[in-house]
């Protein structure tokens, strides 16, 4: 028999051995099993027992907002982004008889993200409280997460931020969180760190200050709430209860944590 | 000073040489782009967060697509037995290996921290089409290197050191497997690239199933002719046939029928897409029929991607005719490159709704920089510069060594070897 010839029983044992390489590797995906991740999936399932009794929302009131930006230019000093970028971005959407109506807009932290799914490296993922994180030092900036993200809420390092000036320091706030690194994405966090922060010093998130999103904070016409949706008396859950509601692109099924009240 | 003007005397330069610094310039002058890439970062680009992929993208999508002939033929040729097409399948291997290179060097470029390439083998998200994508082609690059190590392994260089010939002895019976192997990652990853695409549910004119089936259809149909082609232009070049032309009119023949299906999807595929209103992806349907991407989608995809070569691959007078495969195969692979531009552009350029109802006016645009011109120029430019050398250099059309092959080959070889001997005595034409 010729070297090169194959027989159907070959051929049926190669093509089973690949089919089965094909099988184990479905079950690493199921069981979460990856060489360096399987610390981080136990660390966080464990972190998650603990901490899931939060579902942070933020509620956005149409008919409050005057379109003035200072959210964004508080997100920019807070967060300590330069130049053009912004996580969160005011937009002119529509007219009623009272005037336009602005749609400010950042990362909904869905509950069904499709960022998360298709980031090749986990760089972006569910945090145990379910809020949307980046890991700055896993993201290799293949700006897949962007192509997908429904609400163009995620932003490119594509000047190195580090040799930028930020005008909105010290005038909008000062930052608290490191810059970011070239060739990376980036978006909005819900100010995680000032929610971490304040509940481990005893504050409650949309109540205390020092724990709510700057965003909120910077809003002088209070558009923005921000909140538990697990406490029935938070004022999230009381806005959402006592006026109608929707978010933006549910036919996606994406699930978002940003709620609007229409105008 | 004259007569120093006069004695002096331009090198006189072969054709060969001439091309080679050709596209020498064409590669220095897109490494130099390069390294400004890496040095600026991606600003020096003319992406943006609204068109975050551009050129780059699309030579990496159409790189892999066009060396799609490597499984193929390997399959055909280890699988299915048809040992006749082994010489095809060796260029279709090398044409393979350098798709794939070129597209890994421009991943390279296109990804933002390109220091962290290696973190797609080491972070899984297994949920990811682009993490499939990232481990197929490596994996599949791995193959195709060794497909390609035993065929540089019988130059006779390497008669000197006599491992060289026992390990590509050994590596060859492993030839129906890495066969396997490699039509399983391809088949995954020709049809994931198009799903990167398909999944994409926030733009409505990629979200649908048909994606992956029309980008592999596509890559399946294209990729063996442009072998084809190339291996009448280097027959032409060398003298003689290096292959038999009834295999290449076969190929092409299967190349007509793969180009039909992919056809058919599409005709489908596009029809449905126009008989209903969907906010966004009406928008971009408007955008490729009627708009800015409409001459490269009818001109371009349409009348010479399909039509032209459906008739040539089609028309028995045609097919046989070595001046039209080389216009099929290369308008087919020019189609497949432009369709790969237009269906990344036709989602991006149009804004995404953010609520449902309401069409968005933005307008979006993408203007290619000259870096980015630049670096497809280097990449085409090592492409065909590899390959020119390799078809000088390299024992991939095994015909040269026929006499020592009669004696050590098996019956099975020998005829095949013989077999094809009378072609060349007809290469005069």
């Amino acid at each position: 028999m010729s070297e090169l010839k194959i027989s159907r029983r070959d051929f049926l044992k190669y093509a089973g051995l690949t089919g089965g390489g094909i099988l184990v590797a479905k079950l690493f995906a199921s069981g979460r099993v990856s060489p360096l991740d399987a610390v981080d999936a136990v660390a966080s399932d464990a972190a998650s027992a603990a901490q899931s009794k939060h579902r942070w929302a933020m509620v956005i009131d149409q008919g409050k907002c005057i379109g003035c930006n200072y959210c964004t230019y508080a997100c920019k000093a807070v967060n300590d982004i330069p130049g053009e970028a912004q996580w969160n971005t005011v937009s002119v959407e529509g007219q009623t008889t009272k005037g336009p109506t602005y749609l400010p807009r950042q990362c909904m932290h869905c509950e069904n993200a499709p960022c998360v799914e298709v980031c090749p490296v986990k760089a972006t993922f569910h945090r145990a409280d379910g809020l949307i994180a980046m890991d700055y030092g896993k993201c290799i900036g293949c700006r897949y997460c962007e192509i997908a993200c429904p609400y163009g809420a995620r932003v490119f390092d594509w000047q190195d931020p580090t040799k930028l000036q930020n005008s909105y320091v010290p005038k909008w706030g000062v930052p608290e969180i490191p810059r970011r690194p070239r060739g990376i994405v980036e978006k909005c966090t819900f100010c995680a760190h000032r929610i971490d922060r304040g509940l481990a010093g005893g504050q409650m998130p949309g109540v205390d200050r020092e724990a709510t999103p700057a965003c909120v904070n910077a809003c002088p016409v209070g558009a923005r709430l921000f909140g538990d949706l697990n406490d029935p008396q938070s004022l999230v859950s009381q806005a959402l209860a006592k006026r109608r509601s929707f978010r933006l692109r549910e036919d996606l099924g994406t699930n978002p944590r940003v709620y609007y009240l229409s105008a | 000073m004259a007569s120093k003007n006069t004695s002096f005397r331009w090198p006189r330069l072969s054709l060969f040489g001439m091309w080679i610094i050709i596209l020498a310039l064409l590669c220095g002058f897109g490494l130099v782009a390069g390294i400004l890439v890496l040095i600026n970062g991606l600003s020096i680009t003319g992406l943006s967060d609204r068109v975050p992929w551009g050129v780059w993208i699309t030579i990496d999508i159409s790189a892999i697509g066009l060396g799609a002939g490597a499984f193929l033929l390997s399959a055909a040729v280890y699988l299915l037995g048809l040992k006749r097409y082994e010489p095809v399948a060796r260029l279709a291997v090398f044409v393979g290996l350098l798709c794939y290179t070129s597209a890994l060097l421009t991943l390279l470029l296109d990804i933002g921290r390109p220091d962290r390439f290696w973190h797609g083998w080491v972070y899984w998200n297994t949920h990811s089409v682009m993490w499939e994508i990232i481990m197929c082609i490596t994996l599949y690059s791995a193959v195709l290197t060794i497909e390609f190590a035993t065929i540089v392994a019988d130059h006779p260089f390497f008669a000197r050191w006599p491992w060289v010939g026992k390990l590509a002895h050994q590596a060859h019976k492993l030839m129906p497997v890495l066969a396997v192997v490699g039509a399983c990652l391809s088949l995954l990853h020709q049809s994931s690239l198009g799903a990167t695409y398909g999944i994409i549910k926030a733009r409505p004119v990629w979200y649908k199933p048909t994606m992956p089936i029309m980008f592999i259809a596509q890559a399946i149909a294209t990729s063996p002719l442009l072998v084809v082609a190339l291996t009448i232009i280097v027959s032409r070049l060398r003298g003689r046939d290096l292959i038999k032309k009834e295999l290449l009119w076969n190929v092409a023949t299967f190349s007509g029928y793969a180009l039909l299906v992919y056809a058919y999807i599409r005709f489908w595929d596009y029809l449905a897409m126009d008989y209903s209103y969907l906010p966004v992806r009406a928008e971009s349907m408007r955008l490729l029929t009627e708009g800015t991407l409409a001459y490269s989608f009818w001109t371009c995809e349409v009348l010479l991607g399909i039509l032209v070569p459906l008739v040539i691959l089609f028309y028995h007078k045609l097919r046989h005719q070595k001046a039209a495969l080389i216009v099929a195969g290369f308008l087919m692979a020019f189609a497949l490159i432009v369709n790969r531009w237009n269906t990344n552009m036709v989602g991006l350029l149009v804004p995404t709704a953010y609520v449902s109802s309401v069409m968005p006016q933005a307008s979006i645009s993408y203007t290619p920089t000259w870096v980015e011109w630049a670096t497809a120029g280097g990449i085409l430019g090592y492409w065909l510069i590899a390959f020119t050398l390799g078809m000088r250099f390299l024992p991939i059309f095994p015909l040269t060594e026929i006499s020592d092959k009669l004696e050590e080959a098996e019956p099975a070889k020998v005829e095949a070897v013989a077999s094809s001997i009378p072609a060349i005595g007809q290469a005069g034409r």
